[in-house]
């Protein structure tokens, strides 16, 4: 071992937690190196300083008597707890009442945490509204491909009166209008076809809270789009693929801008 | 009943550490009323689990209870740490003192060399008052510390070193 090493596990040394090899080698080195002797007797007599000087903390008299009282307070009110809850020292209803609480807390959030979204409800109304108008043969009310013909027809049956676009040119002829209801409201609904494909848009005078942002949805097989537009909602359901219910709202959407094409 | 079990267990071979307890705590707070509450919460903490010390040595299980405390004493008063910052320059390199400081340093009285160690950096200090005073075995002091052995090994040394540098310093004004 080099002086380097020694200092290494000099303390180890001194402290007697070497093992036997290292023991040797140290001890060997110790006798043959005065300079790591010297070392060592410094540390010897360092360690001779700390133990001859009384540093140790006797812990004063009354520390005792008061970590006893403390600990066997802390021992009663343990035991006093456990007897509460084991002794029969409280009754049914102490127990039963916060769970009770807390079976009505549930009873009381879960269908509002399980509702689905307004979004969710109306996407589902919409898609029922479209599958009812084909399925019970009752697709319009008023069977045209007038615009000026249908958009009458609502007056007097809703407090409010649906943009009615003619599409016809572009590949979406109107064919009639009927009164439908959502979220239990009469509103409008417009028939267009896409080939042999027909298309329900609904129409009702847009809310404070309706999101004016376009969303696409898809459900049950239907593609559902909404937006906003000139204060009414607009829902377009259809089995038409995605985008040509897509080219729909656009063609809607700029045409109440510009001017009809007609 | 049970709880009179504990407590028995508890009176009988937890309690009896009493002096380690407060003389760590005492060496770590660096003054006596502190010192006592730490260890009285220490003692409430060492009985409230004391189901979870399966045998073993009760002393370093109870000692390293009485660190923790310590140091969530310290946490909650956010108080200055005693100690100096360790200086780094002060152990590096071959040791100069040693020679008239071995002889020197047996001058130091009590008093000097409880200053000395109370000045010691706490993480120094923690590991030489468990070496010295208590005579904990490395293993024991990793234990207690929460160290590995390696880490206690080179802290005694720099916490031996930094003390003698200490009480030269302290012999010298005088």
């Amino acid at each position: 071992m080099n002086c380097k090493e020694i200092q290494e596990v000099i303390h180890g040394y001194l402290d007697g937690e070497l093992d036997l090899v290292h023991n040797l080698a140290v001890e060997q080195h110790l006798h043959e190196c005065a300079a790591c002797a010297r070392c060592y007797a410094g540390e010897q007599s360092l360690r001779k300083v700390i133990a001859g000087r009384s540093l140790y903390f006797e812990a004063p008299k009354g520390l005792e008597k008061r970590v006893r009282s403390a600990v066997r307070h802390a021992s009663k009110m343990e035991s006093r707890r456990w007897r509460w809850l084991w002794e029969g020292n409280w009754t049914w209803p102490r127990v039963l009442a916060p769970l009770a609480v807390a079976a009505l807390a549930i009873l009381i959030a879960l269908p509002i945490v399980l509702r689905p979204s307004t979004e969710d409800r109306l996407t589902q109304e919409i898609v029922s509204g479209h599958v009812r108008s084909l399925m019970a043969d009752h697709l319009t009310d008023v069977a045209s491909t007038d615009q000026h013909t249908v958009k009458p027809w609502f007056a007097g049956k809703l407090l409010f009166s649906p943009p009615v676009a003619d599409l016809a040119q572009q590949g979406f002829p109107l064919i009639g209008g009927r009164l439908d209801y959502v979220e239990n409201h009469p509103v409008a609904a417009l028939v267009y076809q896409r080939r042999q494909h027909v298309i329900n848009l609904f129409i009702w005078p847009a809310t404070r809270n309706s999101s004016t942002a376009e969303d696409f949805r898809m459900r049950q097989g239907y593609n559902v789009i909404h937006w906003s537009q000139g204060g009414m909602e607009h829902w377009a359901v259809s089995d038409v693929n995605r985008g040509d219910l897509g080219e729909f709202m656009r063609l809607l959407v700029s045409g109440s801008s510009g001017p009809s094409p007609r | 009943m049970e709880e009179q079990d504990k407590l028995a267990r508890f009176e009988q071979s937890i309690l009896p550490h009493m002096n380690a307890a407060y003389n760590l705590a005492r060496w770590l707070a660096g003054n006596d009323p502190d010192a006592q509450d730490i260890v009285q919460e220490a003692y409430l903490r060492a009985f409230k689990f004391l189901s979870g010390f399966r045998g073993g040595d009760s002393r370093s299980w109870l000692l390293r209870i009485v660190r923790n405390a310590f140091y969530d004493f310290l946490k909650r008063n956010r108080r200055e740490e005693t100690g100096t910052e360790f200086d780094e320059e002060l152990h590096s390199g071959p040791d100069e003192t040693e020679g008239p400081g071995a002889l020197l340093i047996e001058k130091a009285d009590h008093e000097l060399v409880r200053e000395a160690i109370a000045e010691l950096p706490v993480e120094f200090r923690e590991i030489l008052v468990l070496r010295e005073l208590e005579g904990f075995s490395y293993k024991e002091i990793a234990d207690v510390a929460d160290v590995p052995l390696g880490t206690v090994m080179s802290r005694l040394a720099r916490a031996r070193e930094h003390l003698r540098r200490l009480v030269i310093q302290r012999l010298e004004v005088k």
